[in-house]
């Protein structure tokens, strides 16, 4: 699946990769990587591990070099770029000797900047945290220093690859909201995450990588509402044979004992399998809404299962 | 979470290389002295070595039970020197007795009485007239009663026996010389030479010792400090952080380096004093030109161990890598003991060995008081060993760790 939805139009373009290409060994992380991101919004790049976005991002920041192609930032090449882009890493990254406060301080001095450490601090919701150490903090907190470290040079582009991995539900919903306020603020902010609903609630756009390859990209709603299908039906039964059955006649797959499909006629679906399927073997049926992590699956995610047996 | 804004939080500036390198040295420094290894490594460790050897080592003043004759005693005690020697005055039997039971380590006896009003008034070097009865080589006339002087030695001392003996000898000799009025025939001088690029020292042991461990501080505080806790940085992910930044990798290493001069300053200064209020051991040469070999030793050995933490893949495989690189030449390039000492293939060994060159350089202004002229082989062979070290480690540095791939 891939091409681009025609409702998605785009203007002011703040990054552009082109023919990315790198390999470890024989290995292609990317391999011919084609897109770009609009400037003052919002953009995730979503793939299963392996698919090749955190070595993308890494060419992004200036750690890695590409074995083809380019990045272009604002113009510049990400090492030129350093200055005005904000970066939060995956892992690690802090100096677990220092405070909070000495933390953010050294690392503005290393962007030329001062830094109201305890403004940033109260930002990332760490305000009673200024004088703890980093190895005193939790994994939660760790990753929130991880963020205020990525704006101490108020940056126009701000990369923060799985920014909310192993925070609580409430301090993820923070924040969301402060990676809102980043980009209502009119910088250009990349995402990669694992959580899809992340992705979904707070995306403009949303690239989709598999095998260091673009699958498919778009806004959230237009990817979900691709192929006109809006409904997703899932129907348990207790007769395996049945689900090949109804993958046969109705148009779904099957996942497990599980038949699913995705449908632009929730209505005549559920018809449609209460005639086929006797009610003794029918377990139970969900209709929901189709998301953005039904569209993950169908791209990323299946090829993912292929993967596995290698 | 409120809602700030960002913008007023950060005030932007431009990235200069100076004051880059200055803020990571502040910080490098914070990071060094809230670091319990290294004082523990950097300081406490050698500090005990100085210590400890020098106790062991250090020739404390022995006790020398001493009988002589009242109108001798004044000749006898200008000729015991007190740093040496605790002066005991003791009965000929007494003296015997204290040797024995382990009281005293030595013992003096003369026996014989000079004339009476003729010693008394003797000052050194002046004429002295015969003593009656004392039958020394070259007296003018007999004495009615020699003077025999008996020397007690405890068994199995040899070494320190000998120096003893020397030492007793010399006041036997003194006495011959001024009772007789005869002045020395044969003169003694003593010399230090240089032999083979290594100096014949008089000093005492802790004196030898206390560069030597000063040299091996500073070797460690080069290879360890600094580059475990580079290698340490680079293991959780810190130093690509800072790669994602715009300072410079001269500038980053350079603050480094910088606070690590700084603790070597402070390690240096606070050993040599140590050494100075335990043992008197100061420093006999220009401090200038100490300054300047421990700038040339640091230099070589930090940029060695920049280099192990470029080549390592981890912090186990970087400390076994420096321990390889320092424990041999801590016994090897002559830190406890004189090179010169060795067995020829040993001191072959050696010659590859900065710290051997760092140490003797190090012994040379400290402890021999000599100048640059005397140690400019020494500082070229680490300068130029540094030299290699830093353009490889800069050729070779990785701010992540070695085999790391993303995903």
């Amino acid at each position: 699946m891939t091409g681009e939805p025609d409702t998605n139009a785009r203007t002011d373009v703040a990054i552009v990769v082109s023919g990315l290409i790198k390999r470890y060994g024989a290995v292609a992380a990317v391999d011919g990587l084609d897109f770009s991101i609009e400037a003052g919004k919002l953009t995730s790049i979503l793939g299963a591990n392996g698919a090749g976005k955190t070595t993308t991002l890494e060419i992004m920041e200036g750690l890695r070099t590409a074995d083809a192609g380019e990045i272009r930032i604002l113009g510049m090449t990400p090492k030129e770029a350093r200055s005005i882009t904000g970066v939060q890493l995956q892992e690690g990254t802090l100096y677990e000797d220092l405070s909070c406060l000495e933390t953010l301080r050294f690392f503005g001095r290393m962007y030329g900047c001062m830094v109201d450490g305890a403004g940033l601090l109260s930002m990332v919701g760490l305000e009673q945290k200024g004088h703890l150490r980093a190895n005193q903090l939790s994994g939660g907190q760790k990753r929130r220093l991880q963020m205020a470290i990525a704006l101490v040079n108020d940056p126009e582009v701000v990369i923060l690859d799985e920014p909310t991995t192993g925070l609580d539900p409430v301090t993820r919903r923070e924040t969301w909201n402060l990676i809102s306020r980043l980009k209502e603020d009119g910088r250009t902010v990349v995402l990669t995450t694992h959580y899809i609903d992340e992705a979904e609630a707070l995306s403009d756009w949303v690239i989709i990588v598999d095998r260091g390859k673009v699958v498919t990209q778009g806004t959230p709603a237009s990817l979900v509402r691709a192929g006109g299908n809006t409904a997703h039906v899932e129907l348990d039964v207790r007769d395996p044979a049945m689900v090949q059955r109804l993958v046969s006649l109705a148009s779904g797959r099957q996942e497990g004992d599980r038949f699913v499909a995705d449908t632009a006629d929730p209505a005549g679906m559920v018809r449609t399998l209460a005639e086929l399927v006797p009610p003794e073997i029918m377990a139970s049926l969900r209709i929901r809404s189709r998301s953005l992590e039904d569209v993950f699956l169908e791209t990323a995610g299946y090829q993912l299962e292929a993967q596995v047996p290698e | 979470m409120s809602a700030p804004v960002l913008s007023q939080m950060v005030s932007k500036g431009t990235v200069k290389w100076g004051r880059s390198l200055f803020d990571v040295w502040k910080v490098q420094l914070l990071r060094l002295f809230r670091n319990r290894q290294v004082f523990v490594f950097n300081l406490l460790v050698p500090l005990m070595m100085i210590l400890i050897f020098g106790a062991l080592f250090q020739g404390k003043p022995t006790k020398v039970a001493v009988s002589v004759p009242a109108s001798l005693r004044q000749l006898v005690g200008h000729d015991l020197p007190g740093s040496s020697f605790v002066v005991v005055n003791a009965t000929p039997s007494q003296a015997r007795l204290d040797v024995q039971n382990g009281t005293a380590e030595w013992g003096l006896v003369i026996l014989g009485a000079a004339p009476h009003g003729q010693v008394g008034g003797v000052s050194q070097g002046s004429a002295v007239s015969p003593v009656q009865g004392l039958s020394l080589p070259g007296a003018d006339s007999a004495l009615s009663t020699p003077v025999v002087a008996t020397i007690y030695l405890q068994s199995g001392n040899t070494t320190a026996n000998g120096a003893f003996q020397a030492e007793a000898g010399a006041v036997v000799a003194g006495l011959n010389q001024q009772l007789s009025g005869h002045p020395p025939v044969v003169l003694s001088h003593v010399d230090n030479l240089q032999v083979a690029g290594s100096a014949v020292r008089s000093e005492s042991y802790v004196s030898f010792l206390t560069p030597g461990v000063i040299a091996y501080a500073i070797t460690t505080a080069g290879m360890l400090s600094a580059g475990m806790q580079l290698v340490n940085d680079r293991e959780r992910g810190a130093l690509r952080r800072i790669r994602a930044t715009p300072v410079r990798l001269s500038a980053f290493l350079g603050g480094i380096v910088a606070a690590q001069l700084v603790l070597i300053i402070i390690q240096t200064v606070i050993l040599f004093a140590s050494a100075y209020l335990f043992y008197g051991v100061a420093v006999q040469g220009s401090l200038l030109v100490l300054g300047l070999v421990c700038l040339a030793g640091a230099f070589c050995f930090l940029a060695t161990g920049f280099l192990l933490v470029s080549v390592s893949k981890g912090p186990q495989a970087a400390i076994t890598m420096a321990n390889l690189f320092t424990l041999p030449q801590l016994f090897i390039a002559g830190i406890f003991y004189p090179l010169s000492s060795a067995p020829d293939w040993l001191q072959h060994l050696a010659v590859v060995m900065p710290l051997r060159y760092f140490s003797e350089a190090l012994r040379s202004v400290a402890a021999d008081g000599l100048g640059l002229g005397a140690i400019w082989g020494d500082l070229l062979f680490l300068l130029l060993f540094g030299c290699v070290a830093a353009v490889l480690a800069l050729r070779t540095f990785a701010f992540e760790p070695r085999g790391g791939a993303a995903a």
